[in-house]
């Protein structure tokens, strides 16, 4: 079996756990440890058995990883106690997002205005862009509980 | 058919969660430079011979959540296969909380070996 297939295998494992986790930083660092572990224990199975298909190999390394459905499962409990455990941080953490969500708005709308040189109501750019930022809020808050 | 796991099945999962997070610390605690997260798993599958049937993928959350409750750092070294990989030591913190719950787990067993 190809180097290329085995790489393609690999991907196709980290896809899967990735539709079932949020976008986000924590979730593409999750995906790199993942990764490397992968890459690790392979290289590992395969110096120990080099004559062993190496097909038969990379499912042994996925299968001792456990299910996408497992990791997901365990990423959603750990997250749920991490808020249960620091709801203080949570609440600043939340404050100093918000507060650069409207920053952000505010400074676009503001822009938009200026170069449409009021061809673009100000107002009526901070309203649209709160919806859209409130409409993407909702959507990672599915996915969130969804994983 | 009824598919749903059995009392000491249930039970296994949920003590399991726990004694994960605390065998986790002990093995980085085992590591004055640090270990990676597969020499966690390896250690973890040699030192308990399987017992906690870990499947090594669920160890990445944990880590995660050890990191953001600041027990653990972490740095980075490439590894042999490729792949940058992230080293986990001990926080002060986590060195303080592992002795604590070191004592914690030798009193629980202590207490329930006189239940039996």
């Amino acid at each position: 079996m190809s180097d290329k297939q085995i790489d393609r295998d690999i991907e196709n494992y980290m896809k899967r756990i990735a539709k079932l986790l949020p976008d986000g930083f924590e979730t593409e660092d999750l995906l790199e440890d993942l990764r490397a572990h992968i890459y690790e224990s392979f290289n590992a199975k395969v110096q120990k058995e080099p004559t062993e298909d190496k097909h038969r190999l990379i499912m042994e390394v996925l299968q001792a990883l456990g299910t996408p459905e497992e990791i997901a499962e365990e990423y959603g409990k750990e997250k749920l106690a991490e808020e249960e455990t620091s709801p203080t941080d949570r609440w600043i953490y939340y404050t100093m997002r918000l507060t650069v969500a409207i920053l952000v708005i505010v400074l676009a709308s503001w822009i938009v205005s200026v170069i449409s040189e009021g061809a673009i109501n100000f107002a009526l750019a901070v309203v649209v862009l709160l919806a859209f930022a409130l409409l993407e809020w909702v959507v990672r808050t599915q996915q969130t509980k969804d994983a | 058919m009824d598919n749903a796991p059995s009392f000491e099945d249930s039970w296994k999962i949920e003590i399991r969660r726990g004694i994960l997070q605390y065998a986790v610390l002990a093995i980085v605690n085992r590591h004055e430079r640090g270990i990676h997260g597969y020499g966690i798993a390896r250690e973890l599958e040699e030192k308990t011979d399987g017992l906690l049937q870990v499947k090594e993928g669920t160890l990445y959350p944990i880590l995660h959540r050890l990191r953001k409750e600041r027990l653990l750092n972490v740095h980075t070294e490439k590894s042999e296969s490729g792949p940058i990989r992230k080293v986990y030591v001990l926080t002060g913190e986590g060195d303080r909380v592992f002795r604590q719950l070191s004592i914690l787990v030798g009193d629980i067993f202590e207490k329930l070996e006189a239940l039996k």
